[in-house]
């Protein structure tokens, strides 16, 4: 974020000389202009279904709990639905988004260089908890709202209409799914 | 309760006053009216004292004059100027009465309240005056009255009728209207909504403690194994010491003894680790039981909660019906379960209601049989062998079971030989069957018929049982016994589909092993015989459209049900028995069929808990309607291809209403509150049709139609308006947004609204 400032491999205790290359040193650090920083004013967190990447806004969620067999619920056919799940102590139900989005689960593979975790997104839509399991977790992404792109316009149907729009990170593309679609269609799965 | 009643509004904590005062008022009058307690009347004194200062600081006027009213007749009482006649106590049950309704009121709601209560008001405050003051016109039927002297006497009420002709007249106007009322007001009263839910979430963590306690018991295992593979290992060294002591090399030697003496230390740490695990363990369990045990203490209420107002539910009846009942309440202290004691209640009622109707007779009857003119109803709880005993019984006439048996042969329930030769027990279980009654007319209070089954029903369904006892002449007596909390339930766990199902253990009959030479098929239903009786086999599985039951030589069976409606469940495997603590999940998925609730076994893995009544009629369904398999199929598919209509609308009358309708028609509806609302639902849902309203919050019905019909894959999708506002050029705005049909409102409920949808969509069937 601020600008690297020069080398001080030695403890600044021990002193050193003021010599011209010091001098220089530190005039160019401060000579060269601020960079523009983004303005990070939304956060979302990424998560991986499949082979893709996907965010929700990060006051959604509630925890991060570790990944736990559902139990089926009989007579309820939603699809997406799982069944329910403990997680602390609490039953919630648990809906896949790979159903729920029609994304292959078993597609994709872990980053390598990175210890993978399928892990359960614990999240609230209406005062309700939601059991999400995801196959990764990427983290809290901090981005600025300006930097949403809109999603491209091949992208499959069905998945576009829960796609507010579509964020780079890194070389991830993580596509930001809209609470306010996404949450009634959780609503849906227990009915 | 908590000590920081900061967080409470004035009126709030007036409400919390006046019911403990009201109480004690209520209490206090059924009290005096039989015996005339000079302790009790000063309790009175100062209850109608404190309500009428704390109603004076929340300036609510008729409550301070109704308290005062009555705190003079108490005084009145106390000075032996007045004696409190069951007519008197009417008058002043009335004013508490009063008091209690007008304490619930909402500031708002208080000006209409006093308005459209204003002659009751008026006519009770004038009773409760005019008892004070005119204390020989009450007296005169009253015999033992105290010698009152001449009391000058003031001039007579402008009402005339309540105050001196109160003992002409059985019942007073006020006896009759407003002892009725209270029963509503009282309801929203029980303390701890929020408190419950609290205490759910607490008992659910201090689940979640005892399974993490459990949790410890892997690890030690994986420490005794870690133990014994070290054991193992330095026998091994023990046997290379020695060999290496006979070859007789002193440097190997050393080395060798170096290695042993290194190890030593190692033994003592794993012996020393597995004391202190086992140890940690022991402790993390005794806390978390300990913490399930206190938690399930805090949703114990004391019986006395339950069943306060009955004393004076049964005085009131009674005297409606010229009878002198007293209830006599044993027990106040037992501690009851707050969702059992909420669920017994109207049980107990309709008990009460029968006993004071039925069972106890007119005071001229019980002179004739020789006992004493009031009637005794004793109502006991107590706890016993681990479970909750509640015994009602009168010193009424009972019920003869003779009479039962004759009704039983006139009703053709049994041959005059099978009735005859019944025993007085299986006589009274008559009297739960639906529409069995004894009484020749139909009262108001009791004798239609209906009432005891849904008294079995209900205690059943909380997993207790009933059973009624009579004396001929002497009483009734009615015995029955509920678990202790419904928090626990005693389960039988099973495994279906691989999963785990708990079925409550009052619930299974037998469990059986039924090896699979032993089942016959007829009709290509199975069965096998059992006590000599034929049990028809059912998957569980399938009853569940869980698939297939797993292919064994040795079929786990439990049977559960009775009579016509038993049936041998196919199970995968038996896990055995559990205690279970329950969690809800009813506000998940609302209803859940067979299923009642779910909890967790001890390492943490969901389970179902079974509803048995519900299951036994799922399984009677699925034989009537044809056999297991073919159900499976089509009930699924069936669902798959209904229409899917959204209706949007803020009123919720209105979303009902059409909500009822079209899924009257085979419609699958789905509602939204507002435009953005049914904007975001049908963005998402996959709908067939969009019914929508105009005048919304948020977003109107107009610019929904805009946007549906603007979008590049929704607009093709049929919109109908249905408004209020019938002027042509309201509907030429909403055709002109894209609408493809526009209905008023006025003609929605008839059949117009299901042609205008047959128009646009056709029937509900894809």
């Amino acid at each position: 974020m601020t600008p690297s400032e020069p080398a001080e491999d030695r403890p600044r205790s021990e002193g050193r000389a003021v010599d011209d290359a010091y001098l220089n040193e530190w005039a160019e650090h401060f000579r060269a202009p601020v960079a523009t920083v983004e303005l990070a004013d939304a956060s979302a967190v990424a998560f991986r279904v499949g082979a893709e990447w996907l965010a929700l806004p990060t006051p959604m969620l509630l925890r991060v709990a570790p990944h736990a067999v559902p139990h089926r619920v009989p007579h309820r056919t939603a699809r997406a639905l799982r069944g329910i799940v403990n997680v602390g102590g609490q039953l919630v139900p648990c809906v896949a988004l790979a159903d729920l989005l029609d994304i292959d689960a078993d597609g994709g593979s872990a980053r390598t260089g990175r210890h993978t975790f399928a892990r359960l997104l614990l999240v609230q839509w209406e005062s309700r908890a939601y059991a999400l399991p995801v196959a990764d977790l990427h983290g809290i992404v901090r981005y600025a709202g300006a930097r949403v792109q809109a999603p491209a316009a091949t992208i499959n149907k069905g998945v576009q209409r829960y796609l507010s729009g579509v964020l780079a990170e890194g070389d991830l593309r993580i596509g930001l799914l809209d609470a306010a679609l996404l949450g009634p269609q959780l609503a849906r799965t227990l009915r | 309760m908590s000590d920081d009643l900061s967080g409470f509004s004035m009126l709030e904590l007036f409400r919390m006053e006046a019911e403990g005062q009201t109480q004690a008022l209520t209490d206090g009058l059924l009290s005096v009216e039989h015996h005339a307690d000079p302790a009790a009347l000063e309790a009175m004194m100062r209850a109608a004292h404190s309500i009428k200062g704390a109603a004076a600081i929340v300036g609510l006027d008729v409550i301070v004059q109704l308290s005062h009213g009555m705190e003079d007749a108490f005084i009145a009482a106390q000075h032996g100027l007045l004696k409190l006649t069951p007519n008197r106590v009417d008058v002043l049950l009335a004013g508490v009465d009063l008091i209690v309704q007008c304490s619930h009121l909402q500031e708002s709601g208080l000006q209409g309240w006093l308005g459209a209560h204003g002659d009751t008001i008026r006519r009770t405050m004038d009773a409760i005056r005019s008892i004070a003051f005119l204390p020989e016109p009450v007296a005169m039927v009253a015999a033992p009255s105290p010698a009152v002297a001449p009391a000058p006497v003031p001039p007579p009420a402008p009402v005339p009728a309540p105050g001196p002709a109160a003992d002409a007249v059985p019942e007073p106007p006020e006896a009759n209207t407003a002892p009725e009322p209270p029963a509503q007001p009282e309801a929203p009263v029980q303390r701890g909504g929020k408190p419950g839910v609290q205490s759910d979430r607490l008992l659910s963590l201090a689940g979640e403690a005892r399974i993490a306690a459990h949790r410890m018991q892997p690890l030690i295992q994986a420490m005794q194994r870690h133990k014994r593979h070290q054991a193992a290992l330095f026998t091994a060294l023990d046997d290379l010491q020695d060999a290496i002591g006979r070859s007789g090399d002193p440097v190997l030697r050393e080395k060798a003894a170096q290695v042993v003496q290194r190890g030593q230390p190692l033994k003592q740490f794993i012996l020393a680790h597995v004391a202190d695990m086992e140890q940690y363990e022991r402790r993390l369990l005794n806390v978390a039981q300990g913490m399930v045990d206190e938690v399930l203490a805090l949703r114990m209420r004391p019986f006395r909660d339950g069943v306060h107002h009955f004393p004076r539910m049964v005085r009131d009846l009674a005297r409606s019906l010229g009878k002198d009942v007293r209830l006599e309440i044993r027990g106040e202290e037992t501690l009851v379960d707050r969702d059992i004691l909420a669920r017994i209640e109207s049980p107990l009622n309709h008990m009460l209601r029968n006993a004071v109707d039925h069972g106890i007779e007119a005071p001229d009857a019980r002179a004739r049989a020789g006992k004493p003119p009031h009637g005794t109803i004793v109502l006991e709880a107590r706890h016993r062998a681990g479970m909750l005993n509640i015994e009602i019984h009168d010193d009424g006439g009972g019920v003869d079971p003779e009479r039962i048996r004759a009704a039983v042969t006139a009703r053709r329930m049994a041959t005059p030989a099978m009735a005859d030769a019944m025993s007085h027990v299986e006589l009274m279980q008559f009297l739960f069957l639906p529409a069995f009654s004894l009484k020749g007319e139909v009262t108001e209070i009791s004798g239609r018929g209906v009432g005891l089954d849904i008294v079995h029903d209900t205690i059943r369904e909380q997993n207790g049982t009933v059973r009624l006892e009579s004396q001929p002449g002497r009483g009734f007596h009615t015995h029955i016994t509920l678990p202790l909390t419904q928090s626990i339930v005693r389960s039988l766990v099973v495994d279906v589909g691989g999963e785990a199902y708990a079925l409550p253990i009052v619930k299974v009959e037998r469990v059986l092993q039924v090896p699979r030479s032993a089942i016959h098929t007829l009709e290509s239903k199975q069965f096998f015989e059992f006590d000599g009786e034929n049990v028809g086999l059912v998957s569980a599985a399938q009853v569940l459209q869980l698939g297939e039951t797993m292919h064994q030589e040795l079929l786990p069976v439990i049977v559960v049900g009775t009579g016509s409606h038993r049936y041998g469940l196919v199970v995968d495997a038996i896990r055995g028995e559990h205690s279970l603590a329950v969690h809800s999940i009813d506000p998940i998925f609302g209803k859940l069929r067979d299923i009642a609730a779910a909890a967790l076994l001890n390492d943490g893995e969901p389970v179902l808990i079974l509803d048995v009544p519900d299951l036994l009629m799922s399984i009677d369904k699925l034989l009537a309607e044809g056999g297991l398999h073919q159900l499976a199929r089509s009930g699924s598919a069936a669902r798959r291809r209904m229409k899917r209509i959204l209706v949007v609308d803020d009123s919720l009358t209105v979303r009902e209403m059409e909500r009822k309708l079209l899924t009257g028609r085979g419609f699958e509806v789905d509602i939204a509150v507002d435009g953005m609302d049914g904007w975001n639902a049908a963005r998402s849902g996959d709908y067939d049709l969009v019914i929508t309203d105009v005048d919304m919050p948020r977003m109107d019905g107009i610019e929904l139609v805009n946007l549906i019909k603007k979008d590049l894959h929704l607009h093709t999708l049929p919109v109908m308006i249905v408004s209020y506002k019938d002027r042509p050029e309201d509907r030429a705005r909403g055709l002109a947004a894209g609408a493809d049909y526009y209905l008023t409102k006025g003609s929605f409920h008839d059949e117009t609204l299901l042609d205008a949808v047959a128009d646009l969509v056709g029937d509900a069937f894809r």
